[in-house]
Order: C-alpha cells, then structure tokens, then sequence
C-alpha cells in the first residue's frame, strides 16, 4: 500500500522547487515556479494539506503571497498583496513569512519592514495589523542584517486571540486580544551586540531574535535562536533562559521543533556573527531532546571538509511522520533530508540556488 | 501599432513570466494611473506590480512616455494622448 506522499518545498533566491517521496529516500522534483525571483517562505497548508502558501518577493515587481492547490502547477495571483495603509507612509518590500491562521480562510504574513498583515479570505486581501505595525515605538525598532524584517508569526492553535511574533531587530511581541494590543517580550536575553552581562527587561526594544518555534506539546512554551545564544520560555516564565549550552557557538539563524516530542529543537551553529559559516567548514545539524540541557552534533551524510555554508533563518524543517523527517536548505544551494530524526543524512537536491527557507508537510489524499 | 483613440502599453519578459501578463496592451488615455487602474481590470494585480503602497513607481521600474523618462512624477500627473506609447521595463538591478 502506498504511503501518504512527502513534500517538501524549498524557497530560494531563483524560485520555488517542490520535490516530493512516498518513502523519504528516493526525491522527485519539477521545473521551478517563480523561476528567477526570491522565495523567501513556502509552506503546506496543514488544514488541507494541499494548498502551498509562498512569499514571493521580485526584486523588480515587488512583494506578494501567492497559493497553489496543484503543487505549484498554477498559481492564483491576488489583486493585492499585503499593502500598508496610505497614512502610514510605508511601502511593503518584502514578505519573509505566511502562516496559515486558526479560523476558516485565515492566513497570515509577515512583511519587512516590520509588519504583520492578516487575510480572513484565503489571500484575496490583507488588512494590516495596527495594534502592532502603527506602535508608537515603530520608529525606534531597528533592522537587523537582513532588513527590519517580521519573520516568525506563532498563532495559537487553540486560541485565536494569541499570537507571538518576532522582528528582527527590535524583539518578540505577544497579543492576547487579537492583535489589538501588544507587549514585549524581551527580558532576559543577552547579546554579543549588547554590553557584557547585560540583560535585556522584558519591555525593552532591541534584542535580535532570528528564530522562533514552539513545543509541539504546549503553545505557551517557546524556543528562540537569538543572535546570541539559543532561549527558552516556559509557560509562566517573564523572561527567557539560555539554552546554548554545549554547542559551538551561540550564533546561528534556524530553529525546528520535533512535531511531537517536548524539548526536542535542532538548530545550526555558525561560527559567529563575524564569520557566518559553519565552523571548520564542516555541516552539522545540532539536535536536543531535552530543552537544550545536552546538544548532540548529527552529521553522517552532510559534508565534513570544506564546507563552508550557511543555513538562513527559515532553513530547517520538520515533517509530521514517526520517526520525525528533518529537512535542511544551504546557502550553496544543497537540500538534505533525514528520514530518523537526524541522525543520518541524504541529499535531495544539489546545484539549486541559495536556499532562504525549508519547509515540509504531508499531502492530503484528494491531492496526492 | 495602437489605433488612434488608444493608448499602447508595453510590458517586459520579467513581468510577462512573473504575472502571466502580456507583452503589450491597450488602454484608454487619461492619467498613468487610471491606464493602469484599467489593465488591472484585465491583469488583476498588475497595478500593484508597478506602484508600491504608497502608490509610486515602484524603486526598481522604470516607466516611459514615447520614450521619455517619468519615473519620478506621480502616475496620476502623467498625462497620457491617445497613439501614445507607454515603456514599462525593470530597472537595471539585480543579483
């Protein structure tokens, strides 16, 4: 009997590529979609496994989030993608992320610079978020390397009036009335950028989160790679702790949660915000099964000589099966898969163009 | 060629693959942004291709009246005649 087909999509600089497996060894992929265009974010739909969600960003043409339900073999294109309003003078210049929301036909984006934007209608419009994109601090949230960029959006999945979302850099911000109205929550975290020893309150603008994900378990506990060092949040918790613990470095942009195991994160050290490649030139995945007390480095399969790539913030990924798939997309253009949880690894893909994000989902039946 | 009473819109390769547009349309004379606001009616979407929110032209496209720049003027402030020919191309930039 065949099993429910692997999808995985891979956003890079040059367009989308889909590859999918019934069994997580043998790949098959097609001609891009976008060819030639940035993919920042891609993603499958988990409430009906069949529609792809993409932010696609035309260096020329501008920024848009479109919807497959063929695997990309069409695409419906929005009259309007997310737009900032008139009076706020801002213009849209990328989108990094789409998240598919909790209620019917609810998805969400989120856009650089610094802004958040919800469709009620599978995309057709987008209204802008206000409660956070028109926060009077607006204008002292600062961008981070890759731009003042909203990456990580975290609804609730059994309380649509909470969100936790990430901007890069001025922090995390949670709601808990719909977006009305926002806090911060900042407290706690240190950073190679910020003085020796000190911490940041938890009101304070100005951490650098790259990553955001939470415990497949509980929605209120939250695991975070920062530019310095990688957090946790417990439920309750009014500030983050430190999990770097034994990893090379503090310094890396992905975080993946395991779909179901509690504490269980895998992340990619680099060798600092100095040298933004994995050290020594050889790839590890890290992995912790344990909130990040013991880091393990899982390598087999990945090179291990002269190596010397870089994993960007969207660029590792998990798959819902057991044993859990891990996915991961290099700056040098290679795509990895693991069918055990990481402990081996094999390519799908090589030659692609500089993978921006990594995503993996499970197709529905009616679209397989 | 366009008839006299229209205006001849012509839109690059990038922007063909990336909206399934055509190469060239019609449109009526008026302004720059009511001959858009017009092929959107017919290319959903292709307005906000060209405008950003703000309703400029957007940073890396240039737009071009019978061959004269007027990328820095507001697409409502252009006028356009009928047997006019309007360039849209995207700028050199890339990576």
């Amino acid at each position: 009997m065949a099993t429910a087909k692997t999808v995985v999509l891979a956003g890079t600089r040059k367009g989308l590529f889909v590859y999918g497996s019934r069994d997580r060894r043998r790949w098959s992929g097609s001609a891009p979609s976008f060819a030639g265009v940035p993919v920042h974010h891609a993603v499958l739909d988990p409430r009906d496994g069949k529609t792809i969600w993409a932010a696609v960003n035309s260096m020329h043409w501008g920024p848009t989030v479109v919807r497959s339900t063929d695997l990309g073999k069409r695409w419906h294109r929005p009259k309007q993608g997310p737009t900032f309003p008139k009076a706020s003078g801002l213009s849209v210049a990328k989108v990094w992320h789409v998240a598919p929301g909790t209620r019917k036909g609810e998805v969400w984006a989120g856009v650089e610079p610094g802004g958040l934007f919800r469709s009620g209608d599978n995309g057709a419009t987008w209204e802008s978020v206000e409660g956070l994109n028109a926060r009077p601090d607006r204008t002292k949230w600062m961008p981070g390397g890759g731009g003042l960029c909203l990456h990580t959006i975290l609804p609730y999945p059994d309380d649509p009036d909470r969100m936790v979302v990430a901007i890069s850099a001025a922090g995390v911000f949670g709601t808990n009335n719909g977006g009305k109205s926002w806090r911060l929550m900042n407290g706690g975290v240190r950073g190679d950028f910020m003085p020796e020893g000190k911490a940041s309150k938890e009101d304070a603008l100005g951490i650098c989160p790259h990553k955001l994900v939470r415990d497949p378990t509980d929605p209120a506990v939250l695991f975070m790679q920062h530019h310095g060092g990688i957090y946790r949040r417990r439920r309750g918790d009014d500030e983050w702790t430190e999990i770097t613990r034994n990893l090379p470095s503090r310094f890396g942009f992905p975080l993946a949660a395991h779909p179901r195991d509690p504490g269980t994160l895998y992340a990619v050290p680099l060798e600092g915000d100095f040298n933004r490649v994995v050290p020594k030139g050889a790839f590890a995945v890290w992995r912790t099964r344990d909130s990040g007390k013991r880091w393990r480095r899982l390598a087999k399969g990945l090179p291990q000589e002269d190596a010397w790539l870089n994993v960007l913030r969207e660029g590792v990924a998990t798959d819902d099966h057991d044993p859990a798939g891990v996915y991961v997309g290099t700056t040098t253009g290679e795509l990895y898969a693991s069918r055990d949880e990481g402990e081996r690894w094999a390519t799908v893909a090589e030659h692609l163009p500089q993978v921006m994000s990594v995503s993996a989902g499970v197709l529905s039946g009616s679209a397989v | 060629m366009p008839g006299s009473s229209s205006v001849e819109v012509r839109l690059p390769r990038s922007l063909q693959l990336f909206w399934q547009a055509p190469g060239r349309m019609e449109t009526r004379g008026g302004t720059l942004a009511e001959a858009l606001a017009s092929l959107d009616e017919r290319q959903p979407g292709l307005t906000a291709r060209v405008l950003d929110d703000q309703g400029r032209i957007r940073e890396h496209v240039g737009v071009f009246v019978n061959r004269r720049d007027v990328r820095d003027r507001a697409p409502k402030d252009v006028a356009l005649n009928p047997g006019d020919v309007v360039d849209i191309i995207g700028a050199v930039s890339g990576g």
